[in-house]
């Protein structure tokens, strides 16, 4: 059947087939890896029918909440990702455009910093401190975007943009200053989902449940956001504070995302392209999309990461990167000029 | 319908709009004239809730606007804008179903049963048939602004806003759009008011036309007392000749 011809059918069974895929997927990446178990294994552990104790720890301590994590970072990136998109009217948003990378690298590498300058170090301080700076460059890129009660959309983009460039090259003066302890905190920052728990499993799944609860509720107002604040306000919505809302959760979501998993690119931005081409902005529809295409996406470069060099392991951000960037290219020269 | 008084706005320091007063009553349809920067267009977005810090008193419908929350607002009052594109694919139903948004509970996730049918009402009554299920962002700039009257249409509201809406198309197509429109406001009892930059449309289509310059309302009465030669030349610095529409008692005007 041709492809094209499939997708523009209802969205249900197109949705349904996604989400059958997605799980035929997380079997398959949680099966194979460094150590390759048989999908009996995997499927007996799940249901607490393994006997090799061994198995049973691998496959239920280290490879499940691995891979189900970066299933639910994928899906919270490209969540946030579409959302910012439709709000910003902006097919260059993404969920570091507001200055969240800058933000998060910047607290990783001035913790480390203080570790080498007062060793002063404290339980899981990294990752408290990119989650903080994560915010605080965000909501300096909102005042500094702010003209009266309104948020400009073309002001958040270069407030992003200087805020960004402001952390970035403090960022690279610390580094080059201390560089020799800087070195780990550069790989984190190129993202990690090596080290996800059961824990954090349970904060993205929490995480997501918000987003996607939110965006359901919203989806109408949603959808008139993405044609423009007047067509909003014809609608009868008050842009202001919707745009606000969402923006902020996003912004909190993707934030505690980088804050465990490091800067993992282009999944929020590229996901969401790819899932409207598809099966247009509606943005309900688009959205559930991106949960599941964010979430194979990454899953599969968190299993390319770790299979590739194995037992090393690449930074998964450089996947993404590698992969999404050649998508990214393709998708734009096929796309025209609609989104 | 709308009774507005000493209505003020400023924006800069060379645009003041100042409208001492100015009542519309209902089932008109009202025509605002004058050239660019007369204040047509703040005027428009004032009564559209997209503008708020002015000062002075407008009253619709025995309300004052300012305590009008934009959800009532749109319930009563549905706009036309001179020109509307979308970045995104959506389909033209996507669009007309915006206009149903501020009638709907407020989490709900799809049209009820009842919106769905004024939906495809407004489809029918603007000839968009064969239109659904297409791309807005593929249709033509006429083809688009038929949309916006459907969407305008769906959301059964008793005033209608026209910014101009016609300035970006051919006259074949203005006419179409203009006789739809003309026709669901007489039939229905529709408050219109619309910006024109075409004199002649104006006098063609409405009960009333108002000639604003430099903010202020200058003429304000039926086409036939405000169109003349001297009125054209004063404010619109155009030299024209006035004359009877061969077949309508209204004026037009042919260039000198």
């Amino acid at each position: 059947m041709n492809l094209k011809k499939f997708t523009k059918g209802k969205n249900f069974p197109f949705v349904f087939l996604f989400f059958f895929l997605s799980l035929f997927l997380l079997l398959l990446f949680i099966s194979k890896g460094t150590i390759n178990f048989s999908f009996k294994d995997v499927l007996l552990t799940i249901f607490g029918r393994q006997d090799n104790k061994m198995f049973e720890n691998i496959i239920l301590n280290i490879r499940i909440p691995r891979v189900l994590g970066s299933f639910l970072v994928g899906s919270i990136l490209a969540v946030s990702g579409n959302i910012l998109q439709l709000i910003i009217q902006n097919p260059l948003a993404e969920p570091y455009l507001l200055g969240i990378s800058s933000g998060a690298s910047f607290g990783a590498v001035f913790y480390t910093a203080l570790v080498k300058i007062f060793g002063f170090s404290i339980f899981f301080g990294m990752q408290t401190f990119s989650f903080f700076f994560a915010v605080l460059s965000t909501l300096l890129v909102f005042i500094l975007a702010k003209e009266g009660k309104k948020f400009p959309i073309m002001s958040l983009i270069l407030s992003g943009v200087i805020i960004s460039f402001l952390f970035n090259s403090i960022t690279t003066l610390f580094t080059v200053m201390y560089w020799k302890n800087l070195i780990h905190v550069n790989i984190w920052l190129l993202g990690s989902t090596s080290g996800l728990s059961w824990n954090d499993v349970y904060m993205f799944f929490g995480i997501l449940i918000i987003l996607m609860t939110l965006i359901t509720l919203l989806s109408k107002q949603l959808n008139v956001l993405s044609m423009g604040d007047e067509m909003a306000v014809f609608s009868g919505i008050n842009p202001e504070k919707i745009k606000l809302l969402l923006i902020l959760i996003c912004v909190l979501a993707v934030s505690i995302a980088v804050s465990i998993t490091g800067i993992i690119g282009f999944v929020g931005l590229i996901i969401p392209h790819i899932i409207r081409m598809l099966k247009g902005p509606k943005s309900l529809t688009s959205s559930v999309l991106c949960v599941l295409g964010g979430g194979i996406f990454l899953t599969f470069a968190d299993f390319i990461s770790r299979t590739v060099f194995s037992p090393a392991e690449l930074p998964i951000g450089v996947v993404t990167s590698l992969i999404g960037a050649p998508m990214f290219i393709y998708v734009m020269k096929r796309r025209g000029n609609k989104l | 319908m709308i009774n507005i008084k000493n209505l003020n706005f400023s924006y800069g320091e060379n645009f003041k709009l100042n409208i001492e007063k100015l009542n519309i009553n209902p089932s008109e349809f009202v025509s605002i004239i004058g050239p660019n920067g007369a204040g047509k267009s703040t005027l428009i977005k004032i009564l559209s809730g997209i503008i708020k810090d002015y000062s002075g008193e407008i009253i619709l419908n025995n309300s004052d606007l300012k305590n009008f929350s934009h959800k009532n607002l749109a319930k009563l009052i549905a706009v036309v804008p001179q020109e509307f594109n979308t970045i995104f694919d959506f389909d033209i139903e996507s669009i007309i179903s915006t206009a149903r948004i501020p009638f709907s509970s407020r989490f709900s996730i799809s049209e009820s049963k009842e919106d769905k049918e004024i939906i495809n009402n407004s489809i029918e009554q603007t000839d968009l048939n064969m239109y659904r299920g297409k791309k807005f962002s593929r249709l033509s700039g006429g083809e688009k602004q038929r949309v916006m009257i459907a969407r305008a249409f769906a959301q059964l509201t008793d005033i209608l806003l026209l910014d101009e809406f016609s300035s970006h198309l051919d006259p074949g197509h203005s006419q179409i759009l203009l006789n739809l429109i003309h026709t669901f406001a007489k039939n229905k009892n529709k408050t219109v008011i619309s910006i024109f930059h075409d004199i002649n449309m104006a006098c063609l289509y409405s009960d009333r036309i108002i000639i604003m310059n430099h903010g202020f309302i200058m003429y304000d009465g039926k086409p036939a007392e405000v169109i003349n030669k001297k009125i054209i030349k004063e404010i619109f610095n155009l030299n024209a000749h006035v004359i009877a529409h061969p077949t309508k008692k209204i004026p037009q005007i042919i260039f000198e």
